[in-house]
């Protein structure tokens, strides 16, 4: 019975994600479903239009470099909280987690007007700007709890054996918390990647990412090219999570099993 | 290749807290130091100020003369064993052992060797390429303290080395690492609360209290002469009484010991000028029964309590003034003895230790 409800649940939240596919190789010229039959024509459309890829182009671009300076900042900020202790720490945390919890239209208005302030609006480096400030809380938690999680022991006994503080950090801490940041790094392109409320407000006509391309698509027509970039980013996002989840599962081991086991005297 | 340790006036305060308070001591190269105590005595946190883990608030720590408590740790080139041995878990044994050997860019080859000799010296040869989670306990502990000696460090500091070990494995472990000190002379200080632990391993050991050293002696010597009455109790058992002092003299002190019995003990270094009473300590094992002929002071008792425990048989038993006292016999000339019983003990002036406080 229980599984019966599991899988109906599962269908549930699957299915309508997974009917984009069969759609996207319809053969009609509307979004229809079930296809009157099949074709690759709006994959064809797809590849064969310069603003499409552009923009695709310009997603993976923003993701990676996005991905790249979250994971330096976030890294950075996590083990800061991690080591440091002070009054409010825990009042910090949450702020550092707070672009993931406000609104993402509040966030986009506030960012509009930094950026149009400062003239950088519908660039390059606006966009990874407002991704990045998405994308860091995430990293963050991913990092921290990871962190937490770690005998601190290590870290000591790195540098007993004579490591600077960096090198015990870079030889040892970073290799046993690569998972989590493999994983925060993981979540960290997915927002840039799929982001499209904060990127609507400060992307211009001539740099769009994806989504933004999408929306616009949607917009001005019903253009069934959607459907195909659609079912492109659901099979992308899936491997990339199922790569993240069977790093994490592969090196968790150490954090389970160790524990700390420090006696305060 | 050992050190002389040296700690003179050490103290760390958190805040008002004085968790170390003037610390003061030293050891000599080859020394095995056990540094024993209660939880909460600072036992710990004195190793960790050793080891750089926890800063000095004042006070130095010498090594070979060095003063140390102001080093960063990884500038100590000091071995320590963790308690749950922080063997590096993305790391083969191999890879652990040569750790500090990488950071002090040693050649290749000689790493290589050197690392190979310290895994043949802990008697794990064929490890080499497992990671830690695919040993158990004991060889763990060997891999780490291979680690912690592949660098040749002065000083080898152990943290309750045998907590996460099982009796048997324990008692093995004790031998091995008095064993690997004893080839290679390492000045050594480890901090246990297991005090047989102390006495099989230690060549000194260090009672603390409350942040303070009690006692710092030879194992033979702490459990012999313990100065004081947390000494005594600490390591072993002991029967501790509170005796008048009745008489005062140049080269012995007159004293009442269990009721009436009156008992002369010499002056020793420290003189008794006033007649304040004193502790007295005796051994439950010192305590004899005897007949007549006994030439010392004899005590009448009731057995009250017999527990045999294998080659002894431990007693409590009630004396004459009305004071309980503990016994231990062996077996092997007690076996008659049961409870109720009327028994004659003996105790000799010599076996009676005067402590302070």
């Amino acid at each position: 019975m229980i599984w019966v409800i599991a899988i109906l649940i599962i269908l549930f939240l699957v299915l309508p994600v997974l009917i984009i596919i069969p759609m996207s190789f319809s053969s009609s010229r509307y979004i229809e479903f079930p296809p009157p039959g099949f074709s690759a024509q709006w994959y064809e459309k797809f590849f064969g239009s310069q603003q499409w890829t552009d923009s695709l182009v310009t997603s993976i671009q923003v993701g990676i470099i996005t991905t790249v300076i979250a994971l330096l900042l976030g890294i950075l900020a996590a083990e800061g909280i991690h080591k440091s202790d002070f009054k409010g720490k825990g009042i910090l945390t949450e702020l550092f987690m707070m672009p993931m919890l406000v609104p993402a239209i509040i966030v986009g208005l506030a960012l509009y007007r930094f950026e149009a302030q400062n003239n950088i609006t519908g660039t390059f480096a606006g966009i990874v700007i407002a991704h990045t400030l998405l994308a860091v809380p995430f990293v963050i938690r991913t990092v921290l709890a990871s962190l937490s999680g770690l005998n601190p022991n290590y870290e000591l006994a790195a540098q007993n054996l004579g490591a600077n503080k960096f090198k015990a950090f870079i030889k040892v801490t970073f290799p046993i918390i690569k998972p989590a940041v493999f994983s925060g790094g993981m979540f960290a392109f997915a927002t840039s990647f799929d982001e499209i409320v904060v990127t609507q407000f400060i992307s211009g006509i001539r740099l769009a990412t994806l989504p933004k391309r999408m929306w616009d698509g949607l917009r001005q027509q019903i253009d069934p090219t959607i459907t195909a970039i659609a079912a492109i980013m659901i099979i992308g996002i899936t491997l990339i999570m199922i790569i993240a989840n069977s790093k994490e599962i592969f090196s968790r081991t150490y954090h389970v099993k160790e524990e700390v086991l420090d006696e305060t005297d | 290749m050992g050190a002389n340790i040296r700690l003179e006036n050490v103290c760390k305060d958190y805040g008002q807290t004085n968790v170390i308070k003037y610390v003061k001591f030293e050891i000599e190269d080859g020394d095995f130091l056990t540094i024993l105590g209660p939880s909460g005595a600072g036992k710990t946190t004195l190793l960790k100020m050793i080891a750089g883990f926890e800063d000095t608030s004042s006070g130095s720590i010498l090594i070979n003369g060095e003063d140390i408590a102001r080093k960063p740790i990884h500038k100590r080139n000091i071995g320590m064993l963790f308690q749950n041995y922080a063997l590096f878990p993305h790391m083969t044994v191999n890879e652990n052992i040569s750790f500090p050997l990488g950071i002090r860019k040693v050649k290749k080859a000689e790493k290589k060797e050197r690392v190979a000799e310290m895994l043949n010296k802990v008697k794990l040869g064929e490890y080499g390429k497992r990671y830690p989670r695919e040993l158990s306990g004991g060889q763990q502990q060997r891999v780490a303290l291979a680690r912690a000696l592949v660098f040749n460090p002065p000083v080898l500091l152990l943290d309750e080395p045998m907590a996460a070990l099982d009796k048997q494995l324990r008692k093995h472990m004790q031998l091995e690492i008095k064993e690997i000190h004893n080839a290679l002379g390492i000045t050594t200080i480890s901090v246990t609360h297991d005090q047989e632990e102390a006495l099989t391993m230690a060549t000194k050991v260090c009672i603390m209290k409350d942040g303070m050293v009690e006692q710092i002696a030879s194992p033979v010597e702490i459990y012999e002469r313990p100065n004081s009455v947390f000494v005594a109790k600490f390591i072993g058992e002991a029967n501790v009484v509170e005796c008048p002092v009745v008489k005062v003299e140049p080269s012995y002190i007159g004293i009442k010991l269990y009721g009436d019995n009156l008992v002369r003990l010499p002056q020793k270094s420290k003189k008794y000028t006033s007649f304040n009473s004193i502790n007295v300590v005796i051994r439950p094992e010192k305590v004899k029964v005897v007949d007549d002929s006994f030439n010392g002071l004899r005590l009448k008792a009731k057995i009250e309590q017999a527990v045999y425990v294998g080659d002894v048989l431990k007693l409590k038993v009630r004396l004459e003034c009305g004071k309980s006292m503990k016994v231990k016999v062996f077996t092997q000339y007690s076996l008659s003895l049961n409870v109720g019983d009327s028994i004659n003990l003996g105790i000799l002036e010599e076996d009676m230790v005067v402590v302070g406080r």
